[in-house]
């Protein structure tokens, strides 16, 4: 399932403001993922389904894109492409949305594989 | 009964029991985290009782030399992760050391002895989503190694991210004391939460949780708040709402009867700290989960 589209991003404030100002987007999250990148996830009021995030990366390369997959089961899913033979996977890492991991297309393109964790919900 | 048994190909193992009576006593082999998933199961160590809801677990040591009982009138479903002592000195030694080191060092074949604190600790963030999956995999009888070996290292990570915030940081917060002061003060305020988790549904007050942490009622309320940012009594709170959700939303047992039974006295007063806490009342809580599931 697709659930977030995704853009990197050179100057953060220029774009955040471009976002939020021009086209109506309000900032939803600002998460660190990793060590080197910085997310913005904005939604839109009438479109709650699907994501924006601006992604600012103190060492990629700008032109790439960044397409972001839902899991149920994070390990599980990183289990069964590296039992296909799959190697260039990063190990799996945790961040304030969930646990996630990513690999590239052979374009070049960043794909991330999220099982999003309600860490905050008092009934979990 | 049920019981499902599995060692990995690394030594690490899984145990699940499901049961409604059992007594046993012995040495631990290795490491050992036990949840239940339903039910308490008790367990007796070093001159006292711990008892195991769902929403804690308790880690013992190798060597440790323990009681375990179950006496329910429903079942206790129960799961033990056991970790290798090779194990866990490979993980410690890749989060302590560099790569450079690593590299240099690739064996070591000296493998001491580790040892954690054995009291009470919640179950809570990743170490709870990773072992609801983990449950679904003893469920549906998984058999397959290399993907239980990547869950319990991770298990085993996130018990260490667990240790670190609620009892490393916890030590770090206590305010202008020697290094083994503060150690000494930590291992009371844990008998203290221990004290509350297996006494929540008591009349407790600060006196009896103060005699049981061998600290003085005003240096038990000073040094549990520096630690773990929150007064004695908001935690015992906390515990009853957490299990008197935790039997709204899986028996059928009127609301009325959950509040005493979980150490309320004024059904009043629950409500309104239940529904300040999880932001809904528990009769529409009890509507929304308990009777869809059945």
């Amino acid at each position: 399932m697709i659930r977030y589209a995704s853009l990197y991003i050179d100057d953060k404030k220029e774009s955040i403001s471009f976002y939020t100002q021009h086209l109506d987007f309000t900032v939803f999250k600002n998460v660190m993922f990793g060590d080197y990148e910085q997310w913005w996830i904005l939604k839109k009021k009438e479109q709650q389904e699907i994501s924006l995030i601006l992604i600012w990366n103190e060492e990629e390369n700008p032109d790439r894109s960044t397409l972001i997959l839902n899991t149920n089961d994070c390990i599980l899913e990183y289990c069964r492409l590296k039992d296909n033979g799959f190697r260039q996977l990063s190990t799996p890492l945790y961040s304030t949305l969930g646990m996630s991991f990513y690999f590239y297309d052979p374009a070049g393109n960043k794909i991330v594989v999220i099982e999003e964790r309600a860490y905050n919900d008092p009934q979990i | 009964m049920e019981t499902y048994f599995k060692r990995l190909n690394n030594n690490n193992s899984l145990y699940q029991e499901t049961k409604k009576y059992s007594h046993v006593g012995y040495q631990n082999h290795d490491l050992t985290l036990k949840f239940v998933f339903s039910g308490v199961q008790n367990y007796i160590m070093n001159k006292k009782e711990l008892m195991v809801h769902p929403d804690c677990f308790l880690m013992i040591n190798k060597g440790t030399d323990f009681e375990s009982k179950i006496h329910s009138q429903d079942y206790v479903q129960s799961l033990s992760i056991s970790f290798d002592p090779k194990f866990i000195h490979d993980i410690n030694r890749t989060l302590q050391n560099s790569t450079n080191y690593l590299l240099e060092h690739p064996v070591d074949d000296h493998t001491p002895d580790f040892h954690f604190p054995e009291t009470l600790l919640p179950l809570k963030s990743n170490l709870l989503f990773n072992l609801h999956h983990i449950r679904r995999f003893v469920k549906n009888r998984v058999d397959d190694d290399h993907l239980l070996e990547e869950y319990l290292h991770h298990t085993y990570i996130n018990y260490l991210e667990i240790f670190n915030h609620d009892v490393l940081l916890a030590e770090e917060r206590l305010e202008s004391l020697k290094q083994h002061t503060r150690e000494e003060v930590i291992k009371r305020l844990n008998l203290a939460k221990d004290f509350i988790y297996c006494n929540y549904n008591q009349q407790i007050g600060l006196k009896e949780i103060a005699e049981n942490s061998f600290l003085s009622v005003n240096h038990l309320l000073r040094t549990f708040k520096q630690a773990f940012e929150e007064t004695p009594h908001q935690f015992l709170t906390k515990i009853r709402l957490k299990r008197a959700n935790y039997l709204i939303k899986n028996t059928a047992f009127p609301i009325n009867e959950i509040v005493p039974a979980v150490g309320f006295e004024c059904a009043s007063s629950f409500i309104r700290l239940y529904r300040s806490y999880f932001n809904c009342t528990p009769a529409k809580f009890r509507k929304a989960n308990y009777y869809e599931k059945n």
